[in-house]
């Protein structure tokens, strides 16, 4: 059965099938040849339910929430406003692009529209400036995973829907680890900028009274985040819900900056839907192939093999994070937490393992799949962005940061309060 | 009709957080083929292992993707709120009269089941009681009054606005931060979820008022049934009673159990298992007496206009006079 | 027959884009009220829901039409440009399946609904024929657009226009790709152009 299952998969991928396609015919041609059950009549069903699902409302509420933002200029004058109070630091402008990544990623709930967002606006200093292009890139491709780790984080929601850990706890299990990750960044960044100067480009002396000036473009991504997280916390809404009100307050910041218009709402529609749709079939197709593994007893198997190898509970630890890894590097991220995260967190939590920290841990290992060739949306995103030059770039770039990844997982593994002292002081 | 062969059976349980399917439902099912010798095999998941809600699995027992379903009739409701009837809110504060309740619904949830899903209703038992959980002290059913409460289905809704509070449909996940940031004020659910889901991290107060029983129902697709023998239907019937009955035993102690364990000063589960620290509020004779009329004029006024004449008529002949109640449309 | 359907779409993608910015305003009024005067319009979120589905039924359409669906290309760019061509009419042929698949299974949901005058469980107690019926209609639009691309590039392969399959069903270049994130899946000037080009 697994081998089948994998085999199935590998060939539909392979040959370029979508992977929302290819993940629901996976659900269909399994459960014909291994049920008797006409497990196909289930896929109306489970369409409706999660096509309803309020918890799911989020994706769309941030998706529109980065484009209002992005399209209102707000995020361009948030990077000249990093720009000018990181650039000082061996590595230039590359700091801003992880600083001005985890800012937006307080404001965001993904990690695409992180790298998209802040590598469109840094891209022309690249070539102004004279940076290693490599590295600059890695930047904000590594810098743009963040996006699911900083609160909020669609992510983050779907790992709480999926396995019925609180979100809240989860957003705030996330603060700490994804603060450490960029400056993890920033530190791999200087590293690299020691060991070879050359890569540190060009540097711009701002004087204070322009950094003071520029403080104030900094509001804007600040007031969204309090909107966003700050009124879970006050006991506003629910995550859910502060989805929502991001959207509100965005489109009241676009009024403010006068930027509204019927043009520009066209385009976030545009690309809000279009974005919705893809996630959404692919969330879909993946709970349906969720409903028919469960169903031919894959799941089951993959439990009792991972359980009768007899591990310790570190163990076990290693091979599931070992068994991401790999995965990451040939699946998209989203799929990849949809079709594993509820097969995998019980055995995790049956092992004393905390469900919150186990969240964590597993946004840092797909955030790692983010940028692990050969499949690695934010590789391509950052790619997409260019005017020119070859995808191996980026690679090559984003590298570096994969190894700081793999640290943070260490960190995480060996102090597990970087996750849960926020919380605990919470709840 | 069949005879010699094996039947098989797929089953879908509920939740596997809960020890009805852990210890019953699951057991029961995997254990089948070895107690009739291999004359019934079965395979069974949870609503969690299959990412279901719920809501779908009469659905999809009707087209036979699953041959033998557990569920609330409550999630069920959307086809005809006939399903509510033996679980309707506040109307049962034991869980014998809850039996009762349930014994005298059995016939017409039966048809109920026979005509909206071509189901064959085997088995009705409860999970353990609904009551509420609330962030802030209160005394009795008066200080519900003005407060936001976390409700799941329309009839506690009825409940909720009735006492005079606000119903608030919050899902289950985010019970702890809607109850601890003050989006909610109480949060109304089954004991030991409350327990299991550590609610006592974000609620103090223990009202132990049964605003609701989480009444639940076995059925299989009625062509499966068909399929079978006289003499398998009734085999088959009889290992469900014992079910059946075993799970109402449990849930009662489990009700017990998990009040102790929000409330007391330990807990039975286990050495290790940890203490709610909550308050416990029993209701008064008093509180009961306005429940009773919140029950009447509010929760089967409103359910009796739902669901129809002829069908609240039915409930007074059947639960009405188990109860002593009435549901009319006002 | 492709310009009115391109139309259409851009028409729907439209409405669910402010029907999604409507519930956002819902929802947000909805917790200003709830924690200023203590009021909760019971349903914010199933509402939410209902529009969320329909919403993103309607988006599909768009995301066929702009080719946005993820496909991995990892092995489809090592092989020469005629089998790519026929591995993008392969992909939407599967595309197209799932949504048929869907919608045939979807119809009994609706069916059901309607004959038995289904309600949700919810205070809001909302009659689930409306929402799902409507749900329906833009599932089998999406399927219709599939199938329509599917047809036409199916001919255009026969036809041995390669570049005309690729416009419809191909895998959008990087440089397209840039275009889509930057005008909101539409790289405007071009996608106009060629979608309506023959027919
Ligand atoms: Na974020
Ligand atoms: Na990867």
């Amino acid at each position: 059965m697994l081998p089948v299952t994998i085999i199935v998969l590998l060939v539909l991928i392979g040959i370029s099938v979508p992977v929302a396609a290819a993940l629901g015919w996976l659900g269909l041609i399994l459960g014909h040849f291994f049920t008797m059950m006409p497990i196909h009549r289930a896929i109306g069903d489970i369409v409706w339910t999660n096509s309803i699902e309020f918890l799911l409302v989020a994706i769309p509420m941030f998706v529109m929430l980065g484009e209002i933002l992005l399209r209102s200029g707000i995020t361009t004058r948030m990077y000249d406003a990093m720009a000018k109070w990181l650039s000082w630091l061996p590595g230039g402008l590359m700091h801003s692009n992880i600083g001005a990544c985890a800012l937006f990623a307080a404001t965001s709930g993904s990690s695409v529209a992180t790298a998209a967002t802040i590598g469109t606006v840094a891209e022309p200093e690249m070539h102004k400036r004279k940076y290693n292009e490599p590295l600059f890139l890695g930047t904000i491709a590594a810098g743009g995973t963040l996006g699911i780790l900083i609160p909020p984080s669609i992510n983050l929601i779907v790992f709480g829907l999926l396995t019925n850990t609180s979100v809240s706890e989860l957003y705030l299990a996330g603060f700490v680890p994804g603060l450490l990750m960029a400056g993890l960044f920033m530190a791999t960044v200087v590293i690299a900028c020691i060991l070879k100067p050359e890569w540190g480009g060009e540097r711009v002396p701002y004087n204070l009274s322009e950094r003071l000036a520029s403080l104030v473009h900094l509001l804007p991504p600040i007031f969204i985040f309090l909107v966003v997280v700050g009124s879970i916390y006050a006991g506003w809404a629910t995550p859910t819900e502060a989805a929502s009100l991001g959207v509100v307050a965005s489109l009241l910041l676009a009024a403010v900056h006068r930027s509204l218009s019927w043009q520009m709402m066209r385009e976030v529609f545009r690309g809000t839907m279009r974005t919705t749709a893809i996630i959404m079939l692919i969330i879909i197709a993946a709970v349906f192939l969720n409903f028919v593994l469960t169903a031919i007893g894959l799941t089951a198997q993959l439990t009792d093999f991972i359980t009768s190898l007899g591990l310790s509970p570190l163990g076990t630890l290693m091979l599931i994070v070992v068994f991401y890894v790999i995965l990451g590097c040939f699946m998209e991220t989203f799929s990849m937490l949809i079709t594993t995260a509820t097969i995998v967190t019980p055995i995790v939590v049956s092992m004393g393992y905390d469900p919150v920290w186990f969240g964590i841990l597993l946004m840092v290992l797909l955030e790692t799949a983010l940028i692990t060739p050969p499949i690695g949306i934010n590789l391509f995103v950052v790619q997409s962005i260019r005017s020119q030059g070859v995808l191996k770039d980026v690679m090559v770039g984003a590298l570096p940061f994969v190894f700081t990844m793999f640290a943070m997982v260490a960190l995480l593994i060996a102090f597990p309060d970087l996750a849960l002292w926020l919380p605990s002081l919470f709840y | 009709k069949a005879d010699e062969a094996p039947v098989k059976m797929s089953v879908i349980g509920t939740w596997n957080s809960m020890t009805n399917y852990n210890d019953r439902e699951a057991p029961f099912w995997r254990g089948i083929s070895k107690d009739t010798e291999g004359k019934v095999i079965a395979t069974i998941g949870s609503y969690s292992e299959f990412g279901l809600k719920g809501f779908e699995v009469m659905r999809m027992l009707k087209s036979g993707v699953f041959d033998y379903a557990y569920g609330l009739p409550g999630y069920v409701a959307s086809e005809n709120a006939v399903f509510e009837g033996a679980d309707l809110s506040s109307v049962a504060q034991d869980i014998g009269t809850e039996r009762k309740v349930a014994e005298a619904y059995f016939p017409t949830l039966e048809g109920a089941f026979e005509k909206y899903f071509n189901a064959k209703l085997l088995q009705l038992y409860p999970f353990p009681s609904q009551i509420l959980y609330c962030k802030d002290e209160i005394s009795g059913i008066q200080d519900l009054k003005g407060k936001k409460i976390r409700v799941y289905a329309t009839s506690l809704g009825d409940f909720v606005e009735g006492v005079g509070g606000t119903s608030v449909t919050v899902s289950f996940g985010e019970v702890i931060p809607a109850l601890e940031k003050g989006v909610v004020d109480c949060a109304i659910t089954g004991t030991m979820s409350a327990y299991t889901a550590k609610w006592y991290q974000a609620a103090k107060y223990v009202y132990s008022l049964r605003v609701g029983w989480g009444l639940a129902f076995g059925a299989m697709n009625m062509d499966k049934w068909n399929s079978l023998s006289e003499t398998q239907q009734a085999d088959m019937k009889a290992r469900l009673d014992k079910l059946t009955d075993s799970m109402w035993e449990a849930t009662a102690q489990e009700d017990d159990v998990a009040i102790k364990c929000l409330t007391g000063k330990e807990c039975p589960i286990g050495a290790d298992a940890p203490l709610g620290g909550m308050t416990l509020v029993e209701p008064s004779a008093a509180d009961l007496k306005v429940r009773d009329q919140v029950a009447n004029d509010v929760v089967l006024a409103r359910w009796a206009e739902r669901c129809g004449k002829d069908c609240a008529d039915n409930w007074n002949e059947t639960v009405g006079k188990v109860l002593n109640m009435n549901a009319v449309a006002k | 027959m492709m310009k009115p359907l391109n139309l259409f779409i851009h028409i729907i993608v439209q409405v669910g884009g402010w029907a999604m910015l409507a519930s956002a305003c819902l929802v947000t009024y909805d917790v200003i009220t709830r924690k200023l005067l203590n009021i909760s319009i019971a349903g914010a979120d199933e509402i939410s829901g209902y529009v969320f589905a329909i919403s993103t039924a309607c988006a599909y359409s768009y995301a066929l039409l702009t080719r946005a669906n993820i496909r991995i290309d990892f092995i489809y760019n090592r092989f020469p440009i005629r089998v790519r061509r026929i591995l993008d009419v392969v992909s939407i042929f599967f595309t197209t399946g799932l949504f048929a698949v869907i919608c045939y299974f979807a119809y009994n949901l609706v069916s059901d609904a309607i004959i038995y005058q289904s309600r949700s469980i919810t205070p809001l107690q909302t009659p689930l024929a409306i929402p799902q019926t409507i749900w329906f209609a833009a599932l089998c639009f999406a399927l219709l657009t599939a199938l329509t691309l599917l047809i036409l590039s199916f001919a255009a392969l026969l036809k041995g226009k390669d570049d005309r399959v690729n416009e419809l069903v191909g895998i959008p270049s990087l440089d397209e790709e840039i275009q889509a994130e930057l005008h909101g899946g539409e790289d405007t000037a071009h996608s106009q152009a060629h979608l309506v080009e023959k027919d």
